[in-house]
C-alpha cells in the first residue's frame, strides 16, 4: 500500500448553525485520482478548503504528506496546486502573465518559471492565445487557463473543484485527458464534481458525499456492487395488460417493474441473457414492441439506492 | 519574490481602467479646467495699467509720510500709480482732458479724493482701487501717531506693509476676490488625487483576501509568505498614485506655468504621503467584508470628493470658514493638512509648520496601516 498524501479525521465545519462536514474522515493515498462526488451543497468545497487552511473548521485532524497543515505551512503549499471552481485569473494580465505571475508565487528561479510556464500554455493548449488578455477567451479557453495556472508550478498533490463546469464538449475533453496525464506524471488528484460520468472515467477511487457526510468510498466497481440492481431494461411498449406485468414480474431475478408513459422498466439483481427471456415472454403474448436498451447500474442508482434521492436536482 | 509581486501588481493597476481614469486622467482633466477657468483673471491682472492721479497739496501739513506712501505705491516694483505733484487748477484740468483717473488733494493730514464723474453708483475699477488705497492710508495713521518721527525703520516697516496691503487690495479688485484662493484650488486638486489612490488601496484589499476574491483566494494558497505578498501588492498600489501625482504637479507647475510656490520636490513629497493615505484609506475600506464592491467604490468616491471639498476643491476658503467653527475637522481631515502643508510652503520661510502637517499625516498613515494590516493577514477564513 501506497503511503497517504492527505489523511482528514473527524473532520467538523459549521457555517453558524448549518454543519457543513460533520466528522468527515478521509484518507487519499499517493497515485490516486480520487473523486468526491456529490449533489450541490454536500460539502466539497468545503472539504478541499479546510484541507486547504483556506477555511477554519471547529474540530479535526488534517494532515498532508504526514505534516499536519497549517495556514502557514508555505513547505507544503509548495507542493500543491489548486484549480478553483471560481475563475481565478486577472483581467489586467495575458494568458502568459497571468501563469508566470501565479507560477512565480511558487517557483524563485526565473528559468525554470518560465520553462515551467511554457509547458503550463502547452499542456492545456492554448499556446495561439498567449498574448490574449482573458476577457477574450471563450469559457471553455478561459477554464484551461484558469487550470495552467493552478499546476505550472509542477505540483506533487492537485486539487480540481469541478473544472468542467459550462465547458464545450472538446475542453472538457481536453481537461479530462490533461487530469489524466498529471496524475500519470506522478501527481496525485483530487477531483471534485457532480458529473458521475467523468468521475467514472477518470477517478481510481470516488467518495460519494452527501450533506457534509462521506455515504461511501470506492472504486466505480466496487460502489456498485453495493447495491443489488445489476441491470435495467427498458422497453417502448403500448398498451401493455397488468396481466403481462405480474407475469413480468415472476422472471427470476426481476425485484421491480415500472410501467409509465409506454416505457417498461424491469429491474433485475442478477442473472444472465435476461433480456432474450423477457422479449421471449412479451413474443409469447403476441405484443409487439418499439426500442428497447439494457443499462448498467450508474454512481447515480448507487446514490440513489443509499439516500433515496437523486444526484442531480 | 516581492519584486515578482510588485511588477504583476504596479502591471495590473496600469491596466486597470477604473484606477487610470480616476487616478491619473481625472486629476489632469480637473486641473485644465481651473486653469481655463482662472487663466481669465490672471491675465486681467497681467494687463494692469497704472492709475495716473494728480496730487495737490493744500497746506503746509507734514508730507514726509504720505509722500512716502505715493512714492510706494508708484515704486518699479510695485508700479500701481503714477503721480504729478501739480496745483489744483492744473490738476481740474488734467482730469477734465481725463489725463488722470482722480485728483487727492492732501490737506490737515487727510487724503481726499476727487473724481470726474461724480455718480458715486458708476465708480470705475482705478477709481474704487484708489479710494481702497486712500483708506488703507488713513487706517495706518494711527498706527503712525504712535511711532516716533525719529523713528524711521517703523516708519519703513509701516510702508512696506502699506505697500504689500497695496498687492492684495489690486488682485481682490481686479478678480473680485477669486485669486485668494486660486492656489488652494490647485492644491485641493493634489489632495484628491492623493484620495483617490483609495481605488488602487481598495483592489489590492480586494486580490489579497480570500473571502473576496477568487484571485486572493490563489494568492493565500500559494507558498509566498503572507507578508511579502501584503508588501509587494501594497508598495505597488501605493507607486501608482505617487506617479500620477507627480505627473499632475509637473503638468501644472511646468506645463501650465502655474506657480505652486515652494519646492516642487517638496510638494512630490507630501503629494507622495498624501497618496500614501490616499491608499490606505482604500485598504481599510475594502477589507471590510460583507458590504458590495460597488458600495465600496461609492463610498470611497463620495468621501474622497468630500474630504477635498472641505479643504477648497469647489469652495475656495472653505477650510478657514471651517477653522473658525470646528478646528478639529481641518485637523482630521487629510485632505485639508495635505493642502495646510503645501501651503505652508508656500507663505512661511521656515519649514516648522510644514513637518507638522507631515507628522500629522505620518501619525495617520500609521494608524491606517496598522488596522488594515489586522484586517488583511489572515490565510485562514471562517467563512469564504
Ligand atoms: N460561506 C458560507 N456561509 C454559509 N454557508 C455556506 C458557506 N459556504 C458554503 N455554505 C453551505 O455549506 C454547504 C456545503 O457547501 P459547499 O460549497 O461545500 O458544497 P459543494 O458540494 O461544493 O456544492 P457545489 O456542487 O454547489 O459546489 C452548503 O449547504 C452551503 O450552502
Ligand atoms: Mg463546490
Amino acid at each position: 500500500m501506497s503511503a497517504s498524501v492527505i489523511t482528514v479525521e473527524n473532520l467538523v465545519k459549521r457555517y453558524k448553525e448549518l454543519i457543513a462536514l460533520d466528522h468527515f474522515n478521509l484518507d487519499i493515498k499517493e497515485g490516486e485520482i480520487f473523486g468526491l462526488l456529490g449533489p450541490n451543497g454536500s460539502g466539497k468545497t468545503t472539504t478541499m478548503n479546510c484541507i486547504l487552511s483556506l477555511l477554519k473548521y471547529d474540530k479535526g485532524v488534517i494532515k498532508i504528506f504526514g505534516q499536519e497543515m497549517k495556514p502557514d505551512s508555505y513547505e507544503i503549499k509548495r507542493n500543491i496546486g489548486v484549480v478553483m471552481q471560481n475563475v481565478a485569473v486577472f483581467d489586467e494580465l495575458t494568458v502568459y502573465d497571468n501563469i508566470d505571475y501565479f507560477c512565480g508565487l511558487y517557483i524563485k528561479d526565473k528559468a525554470t518559471r518560465k520553462q515551467y510556464v511554457e509547458e503550463a500554455i502547452q499542456f492545456v493548449d492554448i499556446e495561439k492565445f498567449k498574448d490574449f488578455y482573458p476577457k477574450k477567451l471563450s469559457g471553455g479557453l478561459l477554464r484551461r487557463l484558469n487550470i495552467a495556472c493552478g499546476i505550472a508550478h509542477k505540483p506533487k498533490l492537485i486539487f480540481l473543484d469541478e473544472p468542467t463546469v459550462a465547458v464545450d464538449p472538446q475542453s472538457r475533453n481536453n481537461i479530462l485527458e490533461g487530469i489524466v496525464k498529471l496524475n500519470q506524471a506522478g501527481a496525485t488528484i483530487v477531483y471534485t464534481s457532480h458529473y458521475m460520468e467523468e468521475v467514472e472515467q477518470i477517478c481510481t477511487r470516488i467518495m460519494i458525499m452527501d450533506k457534509g457526510k462521506n455515504i461511501t468510498t470506492g472504486t466505480a466497481a466496487e460502489l456498485k456492487k453495493m447495491i443489488k440492481n445489476t441491470e435495467t431494461i427498458h422497453i417502448e411498449i403500448l398498451n401493455l395488460p397488468d396481466s403481462v406485468i405480474a407475469k413480468i414480474k415472476e422472471l427470476t431475478h426481476v425485484y421491480k417493474v415500472e410501467y409509465t408513459d409506454n416505457l417498461l422498466k424491469v429491474f433485475y439483481n442478477g442473472g444472465k441473457h435476461n433480456l432474450i427471456k423477457v422479449l421471449d415472454l412479451l413474443q409469447k403474448e403476441d405484443l409487439s414492441f418499439g426500442r428497447v436498451y439494457s443499462e448498467l447500474p450508474t454512481l447515480n442508482d448507487v446514490f440513489l439506492e443509499i439516500t433515496g434521492k437523486e444526484l442531480r436536482d | 519574490m516581492f519584486l515578482h509581486v510588485y511588477k504583476y501588481r504596479l502591471k495590473t493597476i496600469f491596466r486597470s481602467r477604473v484606477d487610470l481614469f480616476w487616478i491619473l486622467l481625472f486629476p489632469l482633466l480637473l486641473g485644465t479646467c481651473f486653469y481655463t477657468a482662472f487663466h481669465n483673471i490672471t491675465k486681467s491682472l497681467e494687463e494692469f495699467n497704472t492709475i495716473p492721479v494728480a496730487i495737490v497739496c493744500e497746506d503746509d501739513a507734514d508730507l514726509t509720510f504720505f509722500k512716502a506712501y505715493i512714492d510706494a505705491l508708484s515704486s518699479e516694483e510695485n508700479n500701481i500709480l503714477s503721480a504729478t505733484y501739480t496745483t489744483s487748477d492744473e490738476a481740474q484740468s488734467l482730469l477734465s482732458d481725463k489725463k488722470i483717473t482722480g485728483i487727492i488733494t492732501f490737506k490737515d493730514s487727510i487724503p481726499s479724493l476727487t473724481f470726474l464723474n461724480t455718480d458715486s453708483t458708476n465708480t470705475s475699477v482705478s477709481q474704487s482701487i484708489l479710494k481702497e488705497l486712500m483708506d488703507s492710508y488713513i487706517q495706518s495713521l494711527d498706527i503712525l501717531s504712535n511711532v516716533e518721527p525719529e523713528d524711521t525703520e517703523s516708519l519703513m516697516a509701516v510702508i512696506a506693509n502699506l505697500g504689500q496691503n497695496a498687492d492684495y487690495i489690486i488682485e481682490r479688485k481686479l478678480t473680485d476676490g477669486n485669486t485668494d484662493y486660486m492656489l488652494d484650488y490647485y492644491f485641493s486638486l493634489i489632495a484628491m488625487t492623493c484620495l483617490f489612490g483609495s481605488y488602487s488601496g481598495h483592489s489590492c484589499a480586494n486580490f489579497l483576501k480570500a473571502n473576496l476574491s477568487a484571485q486572493g483566494m490563489r494568492k493565500c494558497l500559494s507558498s509566498t509568505k503572507r507578508l511579502t505578498l501584503i508588501l509587494g501588492d501594497f508598495f505597488a498600489s501605493c507607486t501608482f498614485p505617487v506617479i500620477s501625482n507627480i505627473i499632475l504637479i509637473i503638468y501644472l507647475n511646468y506645463i501650465l506655468k502655474i506657480n505652486l510656490g515652494g519646492n516642487v520636490l517638496l510638494i512630490i513629497l507630501t503629494a507622495a504621503i498624501g497618496s500614501i493615505i490616499g491608499v490606505c484609506i482604500g485598504l481599510f475600506i475594502g477589507a471590510i467584508p460583507g458590504i458590495k464592491d460597488s458600495l465600496k467604490n461609492g463610498i470611497m468616491t463620495a468621501s474622497s470628493l468630500f474630504l477635498s471639498f472641505l479643504s477648497g476643491l469647489m469652495v475656495g476658503g472653505i477650510k478657514y470658514k471651517i477653522e473658525k467653527v470646528v478646528p478639529i475637522v481641518n485637523k482630521l481631515n487629510p485632505a485639508t493638512v495635505i493642502t495646510d502643508a503645501l501651503y505652508s510652503l508656500n507663505i512661511y520661510d521656515t519649514h516648522d509648520q510644514f513637518f507638522t502637517c507631515i507628522a500629522i499625516l505620518a501619525v495617520t498613515i500609521v494608524i491606517l496601516c496598522t488596522l488594515s494590516y489586522l484586517m488583511i493577514r489572515r490565510e485562514s477564513y471562517a467563512s469564504i
